[in-house]
């Protein structure tokens, strides 16, 4: 077990594995997504008062959390990149935020469209939606400070540092973002705490939640593939490989 | 002025540094750098612009980490090394004065965050020929005095490793003498100095007892 | 060691006055700049001015940040810090507060006139300033961290804003909150409890990241 960590730990062989597994990542990403889009757009029952509008919250929903498990992976693995010094997980780390910025701006964008039939309006100051753009400043403050260092390591290293310092304040942020909602607004009503919630439609949703958490795999595997081959372009293998081509 | 320890008698050397190698970008700036430091000992590490020297010195003294490789001090690596912080000095390329405090300001300061004793300050002054400024703004002083004033720290620090970066520039003929005798001195107390600079040394003491560590 | 290097940063900023007294001239400014843009009318002014003058006082904080380490930096000051055998985090803790005594203060202590300007009941002005004196510390302490982090970046000016900024959200809420209820003549201290809570949360933290973060930049 140790073993192999640490044989994926070495940029060749993550390079060959994880070259291995996008492709069945990749596939079962989108098999799941087809099951989980046909279950909640076809089989999944009308909202007895939204009506066909809530179906939304099978994108919604499963972005949103993934908005915040990948900021979470980001400052986790950004965190052992600054302890172990283990280049890798700083590779992980810096892939996964534009991900997690995605992620965060399509929770954000299917919120605002859900927005327009429920409350009236594109943009509402919404505890949620709010947290939610925070978020996504976040994400932004770490890519940008990632992209302003022209020495790599100085850069990784530094996004770390942010990105640990955003995950301490994000759930400080997100209370009091809903203290603050609750202040000015009012409880709205909430969105997902419904009594209780239909089984055709949890299933989709939690479908498409499996099948964002493996499409977010693919795709880190994917990018950290090429930033891999970009920063060790000088190696050997890289251009043995590029010959292979 | 420092006292020579019982463990140093061994033989073993006090500053040890093993297969050093250094990235900067994609480019590799040295690797498989080794050498010892024992007591009395100077070492001079030469080079052209750009070789990494200066990133070699900081790597020593713990401001910055090497791709591989690591430094020992009296046998510990020196990141682990409370002992090496106490141990040793280093003055960089900039001269860590403030431009709003006047000099003896400056070193005053210094002095009391290394816990070394006030009272020495005015012979040091002394000593590196900065009487004449004492009471300037560090800001007003030429580029040769506050090269002096910082190297004063030294002095104040009483510190067995002596880290040095570029310890001349901007220094004249008198100002490189006054220097010389401090590492003479240093060396003769049984310190170390790990040094880079473009210059030779008009010393023939220091010329015939440096060694040299060449980056190419 | 601890207050030689506070009382030389205290040295240091009362002879580089620029350094505070540009940001609360920036602070009394913005705010005077609000009633011309929007409305002189008084009943508006008094529901508006909790948030002009906390986010007033958030953009002096921040422009006032930018220097924290620059010039310690430049000089090479900061890598000596690091080198001492001393706790990093001790010495920019010390350094923040001296910072803090002065800019923060500064800020705290003008905000009385700026809230009478805004039509704010005499009551809420002993919140404002108390709310300030909590918060602006916290925003110095989390402000700091992005300080260290772009401090080798010669130009840091918008990133630092960038960074920052949406960390500082939680200050504003309760700071510009407080003053609020106080306002129409409701008890704030919730509030600032939260405010102080906030504060000694950041007070544990922040140094340790600033420490980090100053490590970075020096590498």
């Amino acid at each position: 077990m140790w073993n192999w960590f640490h044989r994926l730990a070495s940029p060749r062989d993550f390079f060959r594995i994880a070259g291995y597994w996008i492709p069945w990542l990749g596939s079962l990403a989108l098999l799941l997504i087809i099951a989980g889009l046909y279950l909640g757009l076809f089989v999944a029952p009308p909202d007895y008062q939204q009506g066909e509008s809530y179906r939304i919250i099978f994108i919604h929903v499963p972005s949103a959390w993934m908005s915040l498990f990948v900021y979470i992976v980001m400052a986790i693995s950004g965190a052992i990149g600054l302890i172990w010094r283990i280049k890798l997980a700083h590779v992980m780390s810096i892939c996964s935020a534009p991900i997690g910025a995605s992620f965060t701006f399509l929770a954000l964008a299917t919120g605002s469209l859900w927005g327009k039939p429920m409350w009236g309006a594109w943009w509402v100051w919404d505890a949620r939606l709010t947290s939610e753009l925070l978020l996504l400043f976040l994400y932004l403050g770490v890519i940008a400070l990632y992209h302003a260092f022209e020495e790599r390591r100085t850069a990784e290293r530094a996004a770390a540092v942010l990105a640990i310092v955003g995950a301490v304040n994000i759930p400080i942020i997100h209370y009091s973002v809903e203290w603050w909602n609750t202040l000015h607004q009012g409880p709205t009503v909430s969105k997902l705490d419904a009594p209780s919630i239909d089984a055709n439609m949890l299933i989709p949703l939690l479908l498409m939640s499996l099948a964002f958490m493996i499409f977010y795999k693919a795709l880190l595997l994917f990018r950290a593939r090429y930033e891999i081959l970009h920063r060790q372009q000088r190696s050997q293998w890289v251009t043995q490989y590029i010959k292979t081509l | 002025m420092v006292p020579i320890e019982t463990d140093d008698v061994s033989g073993k050397p006090c500053l040890q540094v093993d297969n050093l190698s250094c990235v900067r970008g994609d480019r590799l700036l040295f690797k498989d750098v080794n050498f010892k430091l024992h007591r009395g000992e100077l070492v001079h590490v030469a080079g052209p612009n750009g070789s990494g020297k200066t990133t070699l010195l900081r790597i020593v003294c713990n401001l910055t980490w090497p791709e591989s490789g690591q430094a020992l001090w009296r046998g510990e690596p020196i990141n682990r090394s409370e002992r090496f912080q106490r141990e040793s000095a280093y003055i960089g390329h900039q001269d860590g004065l403030k431009s709003e405090l006047s000099t003896l300001e400056n070193l005053r300061f210094h002095s009391r965050v290394l816990n070394a004793d006030v009272r020495r300050l005015p012979t040091i002054v002394q000593q590196l020929e900065l009487n004449r400024c004492q009471y300037l703004l560090a800001g007003k002083l030429s580029a040769g005095q506050r090269r002096r004033a910082a190297l004063a720290r030294l002095l104040l620090a009483e510190r067995v490793l002596w880290i040095l970066d570029e310890p001349f520039t901007a220094l004249d003929r008198n100002g490189r003498q006054v220097v010389e005798n401090l590492l003479e001195q240093h060396l003769e107390n049984r310190g170390l100095v790990l040094l880079t600079s473009h210059q030779a040394f008009m010393s023939t003491h220091l010329t015939n007892h440096r060694r040299e560590l060449s980056l190419s | 060691m601890f207050a030689t290097i506070f009382k030389r940063e205290l040295m240091l900023v009362y002879r580089r006055r620029s350094e505070w007294v540009h940001p609360l001239a920036f602070f009394v400014i913005v705010v005077s700049l609000f009633p011309l843009g929007l409305t002189p009318g008084p009943q508006t002014l008094k529901l508006i001015a909790p948030g002009i003058i906390w986010v007033s006082a958030l953009l002096a904080s921040l422009l006032s940040l930018e220097h924290l380490f620059r010039s310690d930096y430049e000089d090479g000051a900061l890598e000596q810090f690091v080198l001492l055998p001393y706790p990093l985090a001790a010495v920019g803790l010390a350094k923040v507060l001296a910072h803090w005594c002065v800019t923060g203060l500064s800020l705290c202590i003008a905000s009385p006139m700026l809230g009478i300007a805004l039509n704010l009941p005499s009551d809420s002005l002993k919140v404002l300033m108390l709310s300030l004196l909590l918060g602006t510390f916290s925003l110095s302490l989390i402000g700091a961290i992005g300080a260290a982090l772009t401090v080798g970046l010669g130009r840091g000016g918008v990133l630092i804003a960038l960074l920052i900024l949406p960390l500082y959200v939680p200050v504003l809420i309760f700071g510009a909150g407080a003053v609020d209820l106080s306002a129409h003549g409701l008890d704030a201290s919730g509030q600032l409890y939260f405010l102080a809570a906030l504060l000694i949360l950041a007070l544990t933290l922040a140094p340790f990241a600033i420490a980090a973060a100053i490590k970075v930049s020096l590498e």
